[in-house]
């Protein structure tokens, strides 16, 4: 009787981003992240769990992931809920370059499977459809190549400029 | 700035999820990006291409294996078997029955998204058949071809009639746009003035009729052989074209100049065509095998014996290559991109005919008949399929009763075996698992098949739901 009750009341976890901004947020809902999680585990509870890889806006983002994709307390996901998380998935990634890459940095950091998959996914896609320029500007990655030396890497494998 | 805090294993991660085409052109991004991805060798170390797609086409649910088993000519039931993935234990058995004498040669064309498309020899009839469910063949409408057949001799006008190409002149596949099964015919027409045009028509699942395609069919007219028609997933399927012999005769200079692959894309029902690598000719090969490896099309050469005369003038077998070598096209179209995976060398006792790629492993068959796994990653073979089979009386088996042929559907394994013989007793006797190469099962086909025996094992995911077979 007494655990009953005590799970309809949502326990709440406090997390803090790098820039000192805190949320408050479902523990169930947080624990989607397992980094998260074994803080929880370990007896982070009660005081702030802080995440200093995250700045405010991009811990905004992810709470928001958690929220959706937090256990639902009534038991399995219908098939309808599924494919309405997959809309909703598809839309959330669906941001800037610069934001795509934090999240797709944060899921890494916070071991969010699902969302690093998503992320992922998304960063693939965007790379497929851009050149060899464009991707080095997307990632801020300076070309260490010499001019000779990337003509060479690039007459070996023409096929694949075409 | 956050992207400076990339390591290489998210870039990894990245970059598993790209296509080829695009990995090999991200070799230019930067030296670290080109160290991630490696050499074109694909099975060097350190190298995200050996874990490609395979990771991500995890199946949903477990595959089945298909044993399928046929009675003698007189006794025309097939028999399939349903066996669990993981135990190998029969699910379920299905019995066609024959009523017309139509199933008779029943063979498969291609098997994807675990519906399979089977013909007959002629190609009169051409089946699909979803094993998932418990309706049986499922026969198409009419097609051309098949309208030949049933012409009767009144009304036989040979100006107007299809003839069939080839039996191989026939494609399965998915088409993932409209979400739509379909089956490709192809024949030739003659118009009232004699001459021959090639023609080619789809069958949808979704509306259960033929369509004429209105497209150029790049198989030359009359003088092409199929070898080893395969599919693939992402909705293609390929034939590998060849001259035939007699049309060598007529065009003695044209003797490989057409030996190409060709593909039908099943999502834009064009014909595409692709040249073989340089020097690579069908007949170079003591055997070949034309496959798919993770969804690109594939080449295992096994190089040919030849006679030579030794010093003494002694006659002497020699390869004419000291390796077996893996070929995949990695831009359907693209010749250049054809890409040297890896070559084997060859050892003394070396398994003598290649069968197919599954993951990241070769099947072969060597001279006893057992089926070896070479691991491509570890260069390490293991035995994992062996065949015993007797004839009544326990005679050997000659090397010709037998045809082995292996195909993937997605991430699984279709083993085709059809030892053409007569016997009383085949023990099939397999060790196969995806993951850990490590599963025994032993299946005794007794009895039910007196004579003529024809044996196919497929496994292949549950098929889709089709609501409207």
């Amino acid at each position: 009787m007494s655990s009953t009750l005590c799970c309809s009341f949502a326990k709440n976890v406090t997390l803090r981003s790098s820039d000192g901004q805190t949320f408050e947020v479902e523990e169930a809902a947080a624990q989607v992240s397992q980094t998260i999680k074994r803080m929880i585990e370990d007896g982070c509870t009660g005081s702030v769990i802080p995440v200093p890889n995250l700045t405010g806006p991009v811990l905004a983002l992810v709470i928001e992931y958690f929220k959706k994709h937090s256990p639902p307390s009534d038991g399995c996901p219908t098939a309808l809920l599924e494919m309405e998380i997959k809309d909703w998935d598809a839309k959330f990634v669906a941001v800037d370059n610069d934001t795509l890459l934090d999240l797709t940095l944060a899921a890494h950091y916070l071991e969010i499977q699902g969302l690093l998959d998503l992320t992922c996914h998304r960063v693939a896609d965007i790379l497929n459809d851009n050149s060899v320029e464009k991707i080095r500007e997307i990632f801020h990655i300076k070309n260490d190549f010499t001019p000779e030396e990337e003509a060479e890497e690039r007459s070996k494998i023409q096929w694949a400029f075409e | 700035m956050s992207t400076s805090y990339f390591h290489e294993e998210l870039v990894t991660e990245i970059l598993n999820r790209l296509p080829p085409k695009s990995l090999f052109r991200f070799r230019c991004v930067c030296k670290i990006w080109r160290n991630l991805i490696g050499n074109p060798d694909l099975f060097g170390p350190n190298n995200p291409f050996n874990q490609i797609r395979s990771i991500l086409r995890e199946p949903n649910s477990p595959p089945l294996l298909l044993v399928k088993a046929k009675h003698g000519p007189d006794d025309l039931k097939h028999m399939f078997y349903f066996l669990s993935h993981d135990t190998l234990k029969c699910q379920a058995k299905i019995t066609l029955e024959d009523l017309g004498g139509c199933l008779q040669h029943l063979k498969l064309v291609a098997s994807c998204n675990g519906l399979l498309c089977l013909r007959d020899r002629s190609l009169r009839y051409i089946y699909l058949w979803n094993p998932a469910t418990s309706e049986g063949l499922n026969s198409l409408p009419p097609h051309a071809q098949m309208n030949f057949y049933m012409m009767n001799s009144s009304s036989f006008d040979p100006t107007r009639c299809p003839v069939s190409v080839s039996p191989d002149a026939v494609g399965f596949g998915f088409d993932r746009r409209s979400n739509d099964f379909k089956v490709l015919s192809i024949y030739d027409f003659v118009d009232r003035k004699g001459r021959s045009k090639r023609r080619a028509e789809v069958f949808r699942l979704s509306t259960r009729t033929w369509r004429r395609l209105d497209i150029f069919v790049p198989f030359d007219e009359k003088i092409y052989y199929n070898y080893f028609p395969t599919t693939a997933s992402d909705g293609f399927f390929f034939w590998w074209v060849v001259l035939c012999e007699s049309a060598n005769k007529f065009r003695p200079n044209t003797e490989y100049d057409n030996e190409k692959i060709v593909a039908f894309d099943f999502n834009e029902e064009v014909f595409r065509t692709t040249p073989l690598p340089d020097g690579f000719h069908y007949n170079d090969f003591y055997s070949v095998n034309f496959t798919v490896f993770n969804g690109f099309v594939a080449i295992i050469g096994f190089p040919k014996e030849r006679l030579i005369t030794g010093a003494l003038g002694y006659r002497l077998w020699e390869r004419t290559s000291r390796s077996l070598g893996i070929w995949v096209l990695f831009e359907f179209g693209v010749k250049d991109s054809w890409t040297k995976l890896i070559d084997i060398p060859l050892s003394l006792d070396f398994p003598e005919k290649p069968l197919g790629l599954w993951g990241n492993a070769l099947f072969m068959q060597n001279a006893e008949g057992k089926l070896v796994l070479y691991d491509l990653l570890s260069h390490s073979e293991k035995d994992v399929l062996q065949f015993h089979r007797n004839r009544v009386g326990g005679d050997k088996i000659e090397d010709d009763d037998e045809i082995l042929n292996l195909d993937v559907d997605g991430d699984n394994l279709v083993l085709q075996v059809f030892p053409y013989v007569y016997s009383s007793l085949i023990n099939l006797s397999l060790e196969l698992s995806k993951h850990t190469h490590h599963l025994h099962y032993n299946l005794e086909v007794h009895e039910e098949c007196r004579q003529e025996i024809l044996l196919s094992a497929w496994l292949f995911g549950h098929a889709r739901e089709l609501v409207y077979m």
